[in-house]
């Protein structure tokens, strides 16, 4: 079997030494065409975890190994052809077109003094044309809508060409047709195998995706296995420290908190 | 995003546009002056030294433009541009517009270094020498002063950059006291104020050396500055060393800006003004937008020296006619590019 995309084991963080660790003892594995959700409530640590993962931040304890190889011992560079991360926030002074942001995401590729060339040109359009913002290339980032600028940043990070796409809160501040829109497409890429990592406040979008959940939970232990064990009234409700309903309708799931 | 420019000035056009543009404001300039010279003979008599043309002019003429204004003008485009060159890679590596290339400290420094020069010697290339080192010495203080911190670094190095330089502002404003205000505190207030006057071929090769290969090295980078200006932490997961970019691209602009600052003096606006003005014409992508920045404050200021040195006896300093002719040009692209960096 080949090396997992990502792999932790007894991951533990803490902002300082005299801080309390944020969480601790977390081992995950995502494989190609495969899903990992991190859920949980605010402020448990999600974005954080996901930085440890993408060696934004250095774990307290534990590793991370990517593809095979320790995450730390690899450079930037090789880093960013493992594994292409869309970021929560985009802010940008400049008015740069949908296509030159999308191009940035053959960084790892191109040399110091290189410039774009034909392939890369290729693989951006290309890269667009499967998130369907193909027709927005020449608009200016800065002047879509939050959906579209979403759907940018997923092209950007496609662009990459990495087998491992990780993405914190890909649904957040869209609009339902957005929200499924972004979910389809995630699906859409898992089928062709890309393994994705993606932090969540809304559980319902992990069980939409199938694949595994990670719910971390305010002083109670993490939560892990598969999606449909780990996200459960139960589970949810001791994660979040609040009652919570999950409904289903057919094919439509939804969580809504108990008032 | 298209620009305002029309569409000659972008796409393949770009690069012949731009060199007329730099040849016609050089000949232009070569023509202003209190000695009048047709301007067939001034474009002849400019390129005399590399093509074979006819001397039939008489040597005064020559003497006024192979050593008086080409030298000038060679200067002032090299100085604008360099100011303009790294004016822009500040805005993009602090993702801010509105930062000018001066923002950590290099005019303080160059200003003090100067002003220091000017009360112990009278050589002029001590001066410029000076000027250029503690340009340097403060930049470098204020980011050895920023990495004590290591957290925000953007926000950090400009508060850094702040302090620094008002500490070499305070130091001037000492040596302006102790300075003798008959002899050296005129020198001294000139000098701040930017001039391009007595240039010679000697102060135009010292900012070549540092201009042409600094100015080489940055346009040759400039599809970096784009993954750089997307943040820390977007350009680092995007496969880019961030710090050690960060840092070769601000030594690389500092170094334009120090050089710039010790031939000309403290000319502001043009670092700022020039790089909006690209924008405005081709585009935020550094790949348009570089070359096309390089170019314009060359041209600005060697149009803003025509200026200083033409419409009054005597010479303006170029500080003045850059911040008048700088801050209404600054105003209308204000205007006009507001809708850009909403």
């Amino acid at each position: 079997m080949t090396a997992a995309l990502l792999a932790a084991e007894g991951l533990a963080f803490r902002y300082g030494a005299d801080r309390p660790l944020l969480f601790e003892a977390i081992g995950l594995t995502v494989r190609g065409g495969q899903v990992l959700s991190i859920l949980g409530p605010n402020g448990v640590g999600k974005t954080t975890l996901l930085q440890c993962l993408t060696g934004a931040h250095r774990p307290t304890a534990g590793a991370v190994h990517c593809g095979g190889a320790v995450l730390g011992s690899l450079p930037v560079r090789e880093v960013a052809r493992r594994m292409a991360v869309v970021h929560q926030m985009h802010e940008s002074s400049f008015a740069y077109s949908v296509e030159a942001v999308v191009l940035l995401g053959r960084a790892a590729r191109i040399g110091l003094f290189g410039r774009p060339g034909a392939g890369d040109r290729a693989a951006a359009a290309a890269a667009m044309q499967r998130v369907g913002i193909a027709h927005l290339a020449q608009r200016p980032l800065i002047e879509l809508s939050g959906g579209e600028r979403q759907l940018a940043l997923i092209a950007r990070a496609l662009a990459q060409e990495a087998p491992l796409l990780v993405l914190d809160e890909p649904t957040s501040h869209l609009d339902l047709a957005n929200q499924g829109r972004v979910l389809k497409l995630l699906r859409g890429l898992m089928a062709d195998g890309q393994g994705i990592v993606m932090t969540s406040h809304f559980p319902e979008h992990a069980l939409m995706l199938g694949g595994d959940a990670l719910l971390l939970g305010r002083g109670a232990a993490p939560v892990a296995g598969p999606v449909a064990a780990v996200v459960t009234e139960a589970n949810l409700a001791a994660a979040y420290q609040a009652p919570v309903a999950l409904l289903r309708a057919g094919a439509a799931i939804a969580c809504a908190p108990r008032l | 995003m298209k620009g305002f420019g029309t569409a000659w000035v972008q796409g393949r056009a770009t690069a012949p546009v731009l060199t007329l543009a730099v040849l016609a404001t050089a000949l232009a300039a070569g023509l202003v002056g209190r000695f009048e010279v047709a301007p067939w003979d001034v474009f002849r008599i400019a390129l005399s030294p590399v093509l074979p043309f006819q001397p039939d002019w008489d040597p005064i003429t020559e003497a006024v433009i192979l050593q008086v204004r080409l030298p000038r003008v060679l200067a002032a485009l090299l100085a604008g541009g360099a100011l303009a060159l790294s004016g822009a890679c500040y805005q993009g590596i602090f993702r801010n517009p509105l930062v000018s290339p001066f923002i950590l400290g290099v005019s303080s420094g160059a200003g003090f270094g100067a002003a220091l020069a000017i009360l112990l010697t009278t050589s002029a290339v001590m001066i410029q020498a000076s000027a250029f080192t503690f340009g340097l010495v403060a930049v470098v203080a204020s980011i050895l002063l920023a990495r004590l911190y290591r957290t925000a670094p953007t926000l950090i190095l400009i508060l850094s950059g702040v302090i620094v330089g008002s500490v070499f502002a305070a130091l001037l404003a000492l040596l302006k006291y102790a300075a003798d205000p008959d002899d050296k505190l005129p020198v001294i207030e000139f000098w701040l104020m930017g001039s391009l006057s007595g240039v010679g071929y000697d102060d135009m090769l010292g900012l070549a050396v540092c201009v042409v290969p600094g100015a080489t090295l940055l346009l040759l980078m400039r599809w970096r500055l784009n993954v750089l200006s997307m943040g820390a932490q977007q350009a680092r997961a995007l496969g880019v060393d961030v710090f050690r970019l960060r840092l070769v691209m601000l030594a690389l602009a500092t170094l334009l800006a120090a050089s710039a600052v010790s031939v000309c003096g403290v000319v502001g606006w043009i670092g700022l003004v020039a790089p909006h003005m690209a924008r405005l014409l081709v585009g935020a992508d550094h790949q348009r937008m570089l070359p096309v920045a390089f170019a314009l404050g060359g041209c600005l200021l060697t149009v803003v020296d025509a200026i200083a040195r033409s419409l009054v006896q005597a010479e303006i300093p170029l500080g003045i006619v850059t911040a008048l002719v700088g801050a209404p040009l600054f105003a209308l692209l204000l205007r006009r590019g507001a809708r850009e960096w909403a």
